[in-house]
C-alpha cells in the first residue's frame, strides 16, 4: 500500500492503519530499535509504542515520508527506553559505542557552563551530512542514526572493518571542525 | 549538558533524503538475527497495545497504586539535600543542609520513577476571574525547557516538535494545558491569591513536599478517600513579624492509580475550603503520552507553598 493510503486510514481512524504499517515499516521501525535497545522485546515495544504515537500524531500530521517520519519516533523511544533502563553502565548493544565515538566530536576546552542550542546543532549536523560524497553519507548515517555495527557498514561496502573505521573518524573530526566553524562551540 | 547523547540528539537533523539512502543501502530486512514476530502476531500485539494504551490514557497510566502520605516534621529529618539550581552551579548542584526540623508537615508520595506527563485546564464553569491570572507555566513551556532526565530551563533542549510528537499533542493544545497556574488580586502582593499545581510521579518520586516552612503549624481539615483519589485538606500556619500567622489552605486530590497530584491553595484572607473544593471540580486533567523520568539531583525535599516561584 503506497504511504499516502497508510495516511489517509490513519485520518479516517481506521485500525487497518496499524496492520499496514506494520506491514510495510514493521521490519525497518524494529531494526532502528533493535540496534539501539540490543533487546528484542524493547524493541518490540518500541515499534508497538510506534504505532500508538503514530496513531496519535495523525491527524493533524500528514508526514511527507512515512517512513522517516515513522523511524524518528522509533529511534527517539528507543534512545529514552535505553536510556531510562541506564543500560550504557551496564554495556551491549552499539549504542554506548557509537556515544564514546561521538564524545570525539566534542572539543576537549569546551565550555561546559554554556548553554547550547540543540536546534543548531541539529540544524548543522543536517547540513554537514548533506554535504559529504554519498559514500560517506551513507556510512555517518548508518553508523550514527542507525546505530549499525561497524562490521556490518563493512561489509556492505566490501571495505576492511579498519578502513571504515578510519573513514568514521575522519568524519567525526570533519563534524567537530564544522562545528568549530559555524561558531557552535 | 554536551556530551554523546547531545549529538545523538543532535543527528535528528539529518535530512530525509539521507536516511532515505542510507535505508535502501542497510537493505535492512537482511537482519537474520533478530527474532522478528510473525506479521499475524505483530498486527494482534500492536492493536491490543493500541487498545491497552487507549484504555490507560482513559483510566489511569499504570496498575500500579501509588499512595499520599502526611507527617508531622521532627528533628530527626534535620539534615536534608537541598538542590540550589542557580547559573553557576546548575551542572555540579550545591548542597546545603537545612534544618526542617519544625515545619508543619512533610507529604510523602510513592510513586514510580518513570510516568506520564500531566497538564490540566480550567474548564467552563469555574468562577475564577481571568483579570486574576498573574502567572502561567503552559505544557510548551515546559517541553521547550525539558532534556531527557529533567525539566531545567537552563539546560540544553530538545526539540519541542520532538516532544510534542512523543505527547501526541500539537503545539496549540500544548499552550492550552498547563502544568501550574498563579492567580493574584493585587500585583503588589507579597502571595499570589490562589495557585493551582499538577504534580505528576516522577515529579513526586522520592521528593516528599514540605509546607509551613521554616516554622509552622499544621492543621489536618479533612482527609478521606473518594474512589480512587485520596483527598487531603489542611491548614497551614506560619508565624510573621506582625504576630498575625500567614494562613495558607490547601486542598490535595492524589489520584493513586494515575500516579498524579492536584493541589489546590489559597489565601486564607481571601478563600475558604468550599470555595477550592468548587474550583477543583472545574479542573480537568490530561495525561499526554511524554514519558519520563526526572533526575533530582540528591534532593529529596521540596519546600511547596502558596508563592510565585
Amino acid at each position: 500500500m503506497e504511504d499516502a493510503a497508510i495516511v489517509d486510514l490513519y485520518w479516517q481512524r481506521s485500525d487497518q492503519a496499524i496492520s499496514e504499517t506494520d506491514k510495510k515499516y514493521g521490519r525497518y521501525c524494529h531494526t532502528i530499535a533493535y540496534q539501539i535497545c540490543n533487546d528484542n522485546e524493547d524493541a518490540e515495544e518500541c515499534v508497538n509504542d510506534t504505532w500508538f504515537r503514530a496513531w496519535n500524531a495523525m491527524p493533524t500530521n500528514r508526514p511527507s515520508v512515512l517512513a522517516t517520519f515513522l523511524g524518528r519516533i522509533t529511534r527517539n523511544l528507543a534512545i529514552s527506553l535505553f536510556r531510562s533502563k541506564n543500560r550504557v553502565k551496564r554495556g551491549g548493544g552499539e549504542l554506548p559505542l557509537a556515544l564514546d565515538e561521538l564524545n570525539d566530536c566534542i572539543p576537549s576546552d569546551l565550555d561546559v557552563a554554556h548553554s547550547y542550542e540543540i536546534k543548531e546543532f541539529q540544524q548543522a549536523v543536517g547540513s554537514f551530512v548533506a554535504s559529504l560524497p554519498e559514500t560517506d553519507q551513507k556510512i555517518f548515517v548508518a553508523r550514527y542514526w542507525y546505530m549499525t555495527p561497524v562490521k556490518d557498514i563493512a561489509r556492505r561496502l566490501s571495505f576492511t572493518e579498519s578502513k571504515t573505521k578510519s573513514i568514521l573518524f575522519r568524519l567525526r573530526n570533519q563534524l567537530r571542525d564544522r562545528l568549530k566553524e559555524e561558531g557552535l562551540w | 549538558m554536551v556530551d554523546g547523547w547531545f549529538l545523538l540528539d543532535a543527528m535528528d537533523g539529518i535530512h530525509e533524503e539521507q536516511l532515505m539512502l542510507t535505508k535502501e543501502f542497510l537493505d535492512l530486512s537482511d537482519y537474520a538475527h533478530q527474532k522478528r514476530r510473525s506479521p499475524r502476531k505483530v498486527w494482534v500485539t500492536a492493536l491490543i497495545a493500541a487498545i491497552l494504551a487507549l484504555l490507560l490514557a482513559a483510566c489511569g497510566y499504570a496498575v500500579y497504586r501509588a499512595t499520599m502520605a502526611h507527617r508531622e516534621l521532627t528533628l530527626a529529618d534535620e539534615k536534608v539535600y537541598f538542590f540550589d539550581g542557580d547559573e553557576d552551579t546548575l551542572n555540579e548542584g550545591l548542597h546545603i543542609d537545612l534544618n526542617f526540623g519544625t515545619c508543619a508537615m512533610a507529604l510523602h508520595f510513592d510513586t514510580e520513577e518513570t510516568g506520564c506527563l500531566y497538564g490540566f485546564r480550567i474548564t467552563d464553569g469555574a468562577s475564577l476571574d481571568p483579570a486574576w491570572l498573574c502567572r502561567e507555566a503552559t505544557l510548551k513551556e515546559l517541553f521547550e525547557s525539558y532534556e531527557p532526565g529533567g525539566f531545567r530551563p537552563e539546560a540544553q533542549q530538545r526539540p519541542l516538535e520532538q516532544c510534542l510528537r512523543e505527547a501526541g499533542m500539537t503545539e496549540a493544545e500544548a499552550e492550552e494545558w498547563y502544568s501550574a497556574l498563579i492567580y493574584s488580586g493585587d500585583p503588589a502582593a507579597e502571595r499570589p491569591a490562589l495557585r493551582i499545581d499538577v504534580l505528576d510521579g516522577p515529579r513526586l518520586h522520592g521528593v516528599d513536599l514540605i509546607l509551613g516552612w521554616p516554622e509552622g503549624k499544621a492543621t489536618v481539615v479533612k482527609e478521606e478517600a473518594q474512589g480512587d483519589v485520596q483527598i487531603l485538606e489542611t491548614l497551614i500556619e506560619v508565624p510573621t513579624n506582625t504576630g498575625e500567622p500567614q494562613k495558607t489552605l490547601f486542598l490535595f486530590r492524589f489520584d493513586t492509580k494515575r500516579q498524579v497530584l492536584l493541589s489546590v491553595a489559597g489565601a486564607d484572607e481571601l478563600l475558604d475550603f468550599p470555595a477550592l473544593e468548587a474550583i477543583a471540580e472545574h479542573i480537568e486533567l490530561r495525561e499526554t503520552g511524554f514519558v519520563y523520568s526526572l533526575d533530582h539531583s540528591g534532593q529529596n525535599w521540596s519546600i511547596f507553598g502558596l508563592a510565585f516561584g
